[in-house]
């Protein structure tokens, strides 16, 4: 039997989860307000990594991520989401949706039961699960983003800040217990201290559990902290992807498609063109510290 | 999932046309014309002038033809039922008789009276869908607008019926737009909208009218505060960036119209008496 497609020829790598394949997104075909959102994008996202997707508005991330889950159908190319061809008229939909969850943009907009532990089951319970594993789901959700089920269980998710309903609507997504995490700007819109809160517990879910995330985000700083390959499009393509540290150091580059770098990123390279040699690759402020401390013994 | 893609009415299509142009009151007047003259239609040879008109008409639009018909497609079983029941219950006396079906006989002055109201259905929505692909929302209530002004002396709210109606128009898209981002939302927790009987499917639908209701109801809020934010306070003394006003293009696109409304009403028999 020939190796299946999606491990690598002779290698033990991990295993590819998510492949697309020349993937070309038309919406609204055959109509005057016809646009193309992606045009032939091949991207391939192993099992346990987290990948930064960054890129200006309207470069197709959102469309991109939409076809992760088969919410969307490419016009043309392939998709293989866990090894199922998503392109095939008979492909089990539910399933992959059950193992690739996704986050929307502002997603405490999609609430809508009387009290959170509903609302955050809502998901298991489309799963058809037994009401005591649902209900095991619903706690271990809400305390996987920082809260307590039986302070917040019985609430009303109307009756909550931005924030906490942000996070309620994450724990919608993760009780169906995803594989691979899609986050649509997962902090657009919350307090710095919200967007740490929020960010630290899909990092935390990532170390801990292994989950696959996939972190759409317009703030660099965010992609450079916690990604560890970044993925940028630009205009339906893919134009640079590779390791965080690697995409980061071509500032230039990104700034030629109207991106910013990371504030560590600008500092490191402003020392430079004052003529202070610190290395490029500094993603932290960590690792700035000591590449500038560095630099200065050596100047 | 586009569900744009289905609703095409109260679209507006922007091109550099000529009926595009247009003073909306112009189209709109022309429009009743035409509606009145679709109405009065009752022989072939005026539906075949009606026809070649609108053609004309969506030449000069450079709106595609295909997408003004897809329009038509939510009202095919509506359509389709006109036509049948009109075979069946025409009230037509008489007759050349066609088949028999178990006692009713189809008779061909009932076919093709029946055909005739099907295709009148199919015109009208043809010419109030050229209206609105070639009229912004904008102009097109601020036509209504103007037109509704000589009624304000009975009572009739001109200019908030106006504003109700660019605020509708202008909310169908965002409304839509948004229902189908939280449809996908659901879906991606596992809801399914298409599947099981009628009142589960009713009740699939909570999750997504919940959602839109709360949406609806804070942009409605956040809509009056903006408003109010910019001092608007209703019809009285309010002057306009873009005032209407009647261009010599207009009175040609008027004589046009009302030349090929009576001409389409004036029955074959009749011009061949005149013309004689």
């Amino acid at each position: 039997m020939p190796w299946p497609r999606w491990r690598r020829p002779g290698g033990d790598g991990p295993m590819a989860f998510i492949e697309c394949e020349a993937l070309s997104h038309v919406y609204l075909k055959g109509t005057p307000m016809e646009t193309v959102a992606l045009r032939e994008v091949t991207l391939r996202i192993d099992e346990g990594e987290f990948v930064a997707l960054i890129g200006p508005t309207g470069s197709g991330k959102s469309t991109l991520v939409q076809h992760f889950n088969a919410l969307l159908r490419p016009t043309s190319g392939t998709i293989r989401v866990g090894g199922v061809d998503l392109t095939a008229p008979k492909a089990d939909l539910q399933a992959v949706r059950r193992q690739v969850g996704l986050l929307f943009q502002y997603p405490e907009q999609q609430l809508f039961e009387e009290t959170v532990a509903e609302d955050v089951a809502f998901g298991p319970r489309n799963l058809g699960l037994a009401e005591e594993e649902v209900q095991t789901r619903v706690a271990d959700a809400l305390r996987a983003v920082g809260l307590d089920p039986a302070v917040f269980g019985p609430r009303s998710p109307f009756s909550l800040s931005g924030g906490e309903m942000r996070r309620v609507a994450a724990a919608g997504v993760l009780a169906m217990s995803p594989k691979v995490l899609v986050l649509d700007e997962p902090a657009a819109g919350l307090d710095p201290r919200g967007k740490a809160e929020i960010l630290g517990h899909f990092r935390a879910l990532h170390a801990e559990r292994g989950i696959t995330v996939i972190l759409i985000t317009h703030n660099m700083d965010e992609a450079a902290q916690l990604a560890k390959r970044v993925v940028v499009l630009d205009q339906g393509r893919v134009v640079l992807d590779g390791p965080a540290r690697e995409i980061f150091a071509r500032g230039d580059a990104l700034e030629a498609l109207g991106l910013g770098v990371p504030a560590v990123t600008d500092l490191v390279r402003r020392l430079r063109a004052r003529g202070l040699p610190v290395r490029e690759d500094a993603l932290t402020a960590d690792e700035a510290r000591a590449a500038i401390r560095e630099a200065l013994r050596w100047s | 999932m586009e569900l744009t893609r289905y609703v095409t009415i109260g679209q507006f299509i922007p091109r550099d046309s000529a009926v595009h142009r247009l003073d909306p009151r112009t189209k709109l007047a022309a429009v009743t014309m035409l509606m009145v003259a679709i109405f009065v239609v009752g022989d072939f040879a005026g539906y075949a002038l009606l026809t070649a008109f609108l053609l004309a008409i969506v030449a000069i639009s450079q709106i595609p033809i295909g997408y003004l018909l897809r329009g038509l497609r939510p009202i095919v079983f509506l359509l389709l039922l006109t036509v049948i029941l009109n075979i069946f219950f025409s009230g037509v006396e008489g007759g050349t008789p066609l088949v028999e079906v178990r006692g009713v006989v189809l008779t061909r002055e009932a076919v093709l009276r029946a055909l005739f109201i099907g295709y009148r259905l199919i015109t009208l929505i043809a010419v109030t869908s050229l209206l609105t692909f070639t009229t912004s929302p904008v102009a097109l209530t601020d036509g209504i607008e103007r037109l509704l002004r000589p009624f304000r002396r009975i009572g009739v709210p001109a200019h908030e019926l106006a504003m109700m109606m660019t605020i509708a128009l202008r909310f169908i898209p965002t409304l839509l737009e948004e229902t189908e981002k939280i449809m996908k939302a659901q879906m991606a927790r596992g809801a399914v909208f298409d599947r099981g009987g009628a009142l589960r499917r009713a009740r699939a639908l909570v999750p997504v009218l919940v959602p839109l209701f709360v949406s609806a109801f804070r942009r409605a809020d956040e809509l009056a505060l903006a408003m109010e934010a910019r001092c608007y306070r209703g019809g009285e003394h309010r002057t306009r960036m873009k005032e209407l006003r009647f261009a010599p293009r207009d009175a040609v696109g008027l004589a046009v119209a009302l030349a090929a409304s009576v001409t389409i009403s004036i029955p074959f028999t009749v011009w061949q008496n005149l013309l004689r």
